[in-house]
């Protein structure tokens, strides 16, 4: 474990959006992402939390963040095999569209080192001197 | 529901198991890891509905033990993991920060140990505080905390 990485376990369920909401935001502020990309962090780990039960999770989820040279980077998971793309399907929001697909510069769905599948969910750091968005 | 039933259904909280934790945290044993565990803690607050003053409380409990385990654990910069869990049960938010470093004296001396006061700050705050240490050098200052009907 690097000095700015972390890994919460979380229960499914109520307690789950304001941990992850205050976790969430404290690493990504050690990955120095701007105020809009740490909220999009956040909301892109809400939705997938929101939308895990019953994916195989078994009421509860893992996410590692991990901190690298250009942004962050979330790893969800693991899920049973073949349930990965479930997380990214089911991180919708009514009148919102996917939140993962809208918000992460990138998502993809790989296979855990003990099993079953990770959703990897990248937030990059814009180019310094770039206008915020 | 009296009282003295839901005080009965406590369990022991030297026996709440890792996997029935609502949250754990695993964090490098570094300084800037107690900010985000103090984060962890005010989630929770923020879950429980608690206060600022009774969540800020909480908060320093867990932060101040997990100031123990970064600063005295891992001597002479080695690498290690500070480790939170939490359980909520009726009425009260249990705790756990555990390392598996070289343990806390109640008398530190030596130049980063501060006032000394985070031992008696955790014992003030919580309702309850267990210390751990188990054969294979895991230890644990586990906490109990008091939150009336929210959890």
């Amino acid at each position: 474990m690097t000095d700015t990485e972390g890994t919460l376990e979380v229960r499914l369920g109520p307690v789950c959006g304001p941990v992850v909401d205050r976790v969430v935001a404290a690493l990504a502020a050690r990955a120095d992402l701007p105020i809009d990309r740490l909220a999009d962090a956040q909301l892109a780990a809400n939705a997938v939390c929101a939308g895990a039960q019953g994916n195989g999770t078994g009421g509860r989820l893992r996410i590692r963040l991990t901190p690298y040279e250009g942004g962050l980077t979330l790893v969800i998971g693991p899920v049973p095999a073949g349930r990965g793309p479930a997380l990214v399907r089911d991180a919708a929001v009514p009148g919102v569209e996917n939140v993962v697909e809208r918000l992460a510069d990138d998502h993809r769905v790989e296979p855990a080192a003990g099993g079953g599948e990770v959703l990897v969910l990248r937030f990059t750091r814009p180019p310094a001197g770039a206008p915020a968005a | 529901m009296s009282i003295d039933t839901v005080q009965s259904m406590q369990p022991s909280i030297d026996r709440l198991q890792d996997d029935e934790a609502d949250v754990l945290l695993r964090l490098p044993a570094v300084r800037a890891s107690v900010g985000v565990a103090r984060q962890l803690v005010l989630g929770l607050g923020d879950h429980l509905g608690l206060d600022d003053d009774r969540g800020g409380d909480i908060a320093i409990a867990v932060s101040e033990a997990c100031a123990n385990s970064v600063m005295h654990a891992y001597p002479n910069d080695v690498a290690g993991e500070v480790e939170l869990l939490a359980w909520l049960t009726p009425g009260h938010l249990v705790v756990a920060v555990r390392d598996a470093g070289a343990g806390i004296s109640p008398r530190i001396e030596n130049e980063r140990a501060g006032l000394g006061l985070g031992l008696p700050l955790m014992i003030a705050i919580a309702d309850q505080v267990l210390f751990h240490r188990d054969g294979g050098g895991i230890q644990e200052v586990r906490m109990r905390f008091d939150v009336g009907e929210r959890g």
